[in-house]
């Protein structure tokens, strides 16, 4: 039974390589803790960066892999979580820790509102939608004259590099156990039925409306979060880079590389695909992107079902490949 | 806040329904009552507007007029989620598993928002293995629900919606593809499920089940109630036998000299 129960994709994977993954991200949690202790910036800087975009990828997780919606917006929580930063640290002068509180209801809370009417979509229409709020939050940011327009908003001077690498890889973990205490909760089990089979899920009593918003603005508090941090960091924030929307597909294909609906995929899969592309820019200036592009179509066209799914059922193949976009209605 | 029930009282009641696809009426003024405790059939030919009936019970669909009461309430109009969650649970005519779900979690879907609502995964889950118990399906609680049989996926479908606790339990077509054996198997579960409780609306082609299974029988064609009565009633009725059973009939007799 322990062979057949690994070679499903569940909830709740089989013990075993549960509490193997849980001894492996200690490990590493306390590895990257360690990190900022011997002083080298260029690591701290890089992996702050890798972590901020392992916390989108975990928010897309949130609504794209378990609900089984494909935001295409995540990018306009992450600079509607920095512009609150840098409004709230300029312009009223608060301090970061409420500002960055603030960084993640407001997404929360425009998600919850939007998530109404447009989680009525489905599938491409509801790409569409995400992917269009998004832009509009950036182009606003970038023409209202009360956020700085195009010349942005220049914050206070912050703290160390060392004190941002510990607030965003706090947003990490708080993701991640975000996520790990969805997946095993009623709202996990609504949500993945939703995913399944909406109209299924809703004759067995799922409020769908109710939980496909709650799962919304989870995944838009989360990002929010990020992108807060992101701003006191950076010091000054532009729209073009807070609202950048080609990382709108990055973070998908990160979510997919790892193994979307599942904890840590998304994570292993930032890690990987950020940190490759760190790499490639360092060695090839010029050709970095095309590179980076034929890897990653690789890697989604070997490995669908992602690293995850390599790992839970050795799933590989084109066929694999389309079923999982299908299921994940990208 | 749940109305005192009693055996032979309606349950359900649903009058002058009505729902048009463009020119089409897909449900014609029906109206008939099931009754707490029976096991009512409901027949016609392709077409009569079976499910559709069913969508719009469950609130999968809006009627476009009429009302239908459950348990003592008007749920005309009211989200799907909020009638299961009032105790009508249904099965759909092609199943429909939870595909990334194992059989257990498929089933516990059912008892945590269903009319049982329980509020912990784990008293969700041990309710699960109840109901697989039930169907027969416990040896398969940790397979992925997308890799069953026929058979077995018609079997996960109704343990789902038993696991929901249902007063009413609408099953469109669950006995479709089965082979005899295995259909046996299934009216014994569906009395088992009745016995427990559960006033039952069956939606059926095979004919040989819904006489044996059935108290009442509804008869449905191009949308209208034609017929309704006991089993004897029913198949003797004149206008039945002419829109439904005798085309059926005919055409087997037909064949069965021609062979």
């Amino acid at each position: 039974m322990g062979a057949n129960a690994s070679r499903r994709r569940s909830l709740l994977p089989p013990i075993t390589s549960r509490s193997l993954g849980w001894v492996l991200s200690v490990l590493v949690l306390i590895l990257l803790v360690a990190v900022p202790l011997n002083g080298d910036d260029y690591w701290v800087r890089v992996l702050t960066g890798i972590f901020a975009v392992a916390v989108m990828a975990e928010g897309w997780n949130i609504i794209g892999g378990f609900t089984g919606y494909a935001a295409f917006g995540q990018v306009g929580w992450f600079g509607l979580g920095a512009y609150t930063v840098g409004v709230a640290m300029s312009r009223w002068g608060w301090p970061f820790w409420p500002s960055l509180i603030a960084a993640g209801l407001l997404p929360a809370v425009v998600a919850a509102l939007i998530g109404v009417p447009i989680l009525r979509l489905r599938g491409h229409y509801f790409a569409i939608a995400t992917l269009a709020f998004g832009i509009a939050l950036g182009e606003l940011a970038n023409n209202l004259r009360y956020v700085g327009a195009s010349s942005g908003i220049s914050l206070p001077i912050g703290p160390p590099f060392a004190f941002f690498y510990y607030v965003m890889l706090a947003v990490l973990v708080l993701a991640v156990v975000a996520t790990w205490l969805i997946a095993r909760s009623r709202l996990g089990y609504a949500l993945v039925a939703i995913r399944e089979n909406e109209q299924a899920a809703a004759v067995l009593g799922v409020n769908t409306a109710l939980y496909k918003t709650a799962a919304f603005a989870i995944s838009a508090l989360l990002t929010g979060l990020a992108g807060g941090v992101q701003a006191y960091w950076s010091t000054s924030i532009y729209a073009p880079t807070v609202f950048d929307i080609t990382r709108n597909v990055d973070l998908i294909v990160m979510a997919l590389l790892g193994g979307a609906g599942t904890v840590l995929g998304p994570v292993v899969g930032a890690f990987l695909l950020d940190g490759l592309n760190e790499q490639l820019t360092g060695a090839f200036l010029q050709w970095h992107a095309v590179i980076f592009g034929a890897v990653v179509l690789l890697i989604v066209l070997f490995l669908p079902g992602g690293l995850g799914g390599l790992v839970a059922q050795g799933r590989t193949g084109v066929r694999n490949f389309l079923r999982d976009l299908k299921a994940f209605r990208v | 806040m749940e109305a005192q029930r009693r055996i032979g009282d309606p349950i359900l009641r649903v009058a002058h329904l009505r729902k048009s696809f463009g020119a089409l009426a897909a449900t014609d003024n029906v109206s008939f009552e099931l009754r707490e405790g029976e096991i009512l059939g409901l027949i016609g030919p392709n077409g009569a507007g079976k499910t559709t009936l069913v969508n719009l019970l469950t609130g999968v669909a809006e009627p476009d007029a009429g009302r239908v009461e459950f348990n003592g309430v008007d749920v005309t109009g009211w989200a799907p989620h909020r009638i299961g969650r009032a105790g009508m649970a249904r099965t759909f005519q092609v199943v429909r598993p939870f595909a990334g779900m194992s059989v257990r979690e498929n089933v516990a879907i059912g008892a945590l928002f269903g009319r049982g609502q329980r509020h912990s995964v784990a008293a969700a889950r041990a309710r699960a293995d109840e109901v697989l118990a039930q169907v027969d399906l416990a040896a398969l609680a940790d397979r992925s629900s997308s890799a069953l049989t026929l058979q077995d996926r018609k079997r996960l479908e109704l343990a789902k919606a038993i696991a929901a606790d249902p007063l009413v339990l609408l099953l469109d077509e669950v006995m479709a593809g089965l082979h005899a054996t295995e259909i046996d198997e299934a009216i014994d579960l569906v009395r088992r499920i009745n016995r427990g409780g559960v006033t039952i609306l069956v939606i059926e082609h095979v004919m040989r089940a819904i006489m044996r299974l059935c108290d009442r029988i509804v008869v449905l064609d191009a949308g209208r109630v034609i017929a309704e009565g006991t089993p004897q009633d029913v198949s003797a009725n004149p206008g039945v036998i002419k829109a439904y059973l005798g085309a059926r009939w005919a055409a087997r007799e037909l064949g069965a000299e021609g062979a």
